[in-house]
């Protein structure tokens, strides 16, 4: 494998650059991806004028636009929010939007678009992404939960519970403690529905365990609420 | 080539399980490999794989690597553990996928 001189190298970070992918974060790995694209090329006996303009055909302009487009997204949760939405579940766009719409209207208490807590400003103090779009609330213990929407309990155990509200919502609250609904019970939106649990081990913080699923699916709460 | 549509959803398998049989990958080295072993009928263009890469080291699916090369800096991806645990349910997923849409595409389905 032939590999490329520094200004070579220079020359493709320069043109990189000028085609649009300022992003520092993406920038190296593009660079070493198209320089190993145009050594590949040299290998099979082009000159780097001619394999530099072939990977370039090859790898695109639109897809260094993609990139820096996709590299100043703000956060994948909403990033993969939107895909989900966008390409794999297009229709749903038009039901969030009736949803939207609703919840200006009479079904505002349906829609989960609230944290769950009375003064989440002053409550809580980290938000933890995890591997599941739940989202852990870190707050002392004892801090009343309340019901993000109106809906029924769905599902109830010692430590957590489902309410199901419209349009096929529902959300989920575990690590609770002094839980007095019962199955099917109707919960207004901003009801106190349990308490947050003691902490388990001295390593922990106590914290309030969020989940939203519509239609069965889990989504990123912190799409939900409103800023 | 499959169409867009169909690839959509499975790079986020192929990424992982390719992983999961090398030590560590580069993404020109990823892209390669899909297309030498897929004969050329999956090609994963760098914009889809990139962010696919970045997130999945957010979610600590991934371990990065930086190593110079000269002027250039590759960056190397591994599995984490819990990567690996992904890479395993994400192919058990997928094998169970794959043996529905072989019911589903060949059986009579008419309902009498």
């Amino acid at each position: 494998m032939s590999f490329l001189k520094e200004t070579e190298i220079n020359f493709i970070y320069t043109e990189i650059h000028r085609k649009g992918l300022t992003n520092s974060k993406l920038h190296p790995e593009v660079l070493d991806h198209i320089c190993c694209m145009v050594e590949e090329k040299m290998h099979e006996g082009l000159s780097f004028e001619s394999a530099y303009r072939q990977a370039m055909d090859t790898f695109g302009e639109e897809e260094i636009k993609r990139l820096q487009k996709e590299g100043r997204k703000p956060h994948t949760a909403t990033r993969r929010l939107n895909q989900w939405l966008r390409i794999e579940y297009g229709t749903v766009m038009g039901l969030l939007l009736i949803l939207v719409i609703l919840s200006r209207n009479s079904s505002a208490q349906a829609h989960p678009d609230i944290a769950p807590f009375q003064n989440p400003g002053i409550v809580y103090t980290q938000i933890i992404q995890d591997i599941e779009p739940g989202i852990k609330f870190e707050v002392q213990e004892g801090t009343p939960v309340i019901a993000t929407a109106s809906g029924r309990v769905e599902q109830i155990d010692e430590q957590g519970l489902t309410l199901r509200h419209q349009h096929d919502l529902t959300t989920s609250y575990g690590h609770l403690t002094n839980l007095s609904l019962k199955l099917g019970d109707w919960v207004k939106k901003g009801d106190i529905i349990a308490y947050v649990a003691p902490r388990q081990g001295a390593k922990t913080q106590s914290y309030l365990y969020y989940e939203i699923s519509f239609q069965g699916k889990k989504m990123n709460p912190l799409d939900f609420f409103v800023e | 080539m499959y169409s867009k549509e169909l690839l959509k959803g499975t790079l986020q398998t192929i990424i992982l399980k390719l992983l999961s049989e090398n030590n560590k990958m580069y993404g020109y080295e990823i892209t390669q490999k899909v297309k030498e072993l897929s004969e050329g009928k999956i090609a994963i263009t760098e914009g889809a794989l990139y962010p696919m890469l970045h997130k999945l080291e957010q979610e600590g699916l991934l371990l990065t690597e930086t190593v110079n090369i000269g002027k250039r800096i590759r960056k190397y991806y591994s599995l984490t553990a819990q990567g690996n645990a992904m890479a395993d349910s994400k192919v058990i997923e997928f094998a169970d996928f794959l043996n529905t849409m072989k019911i589903l595409l060949s059986l009579n389905l008419k309902v009498s």
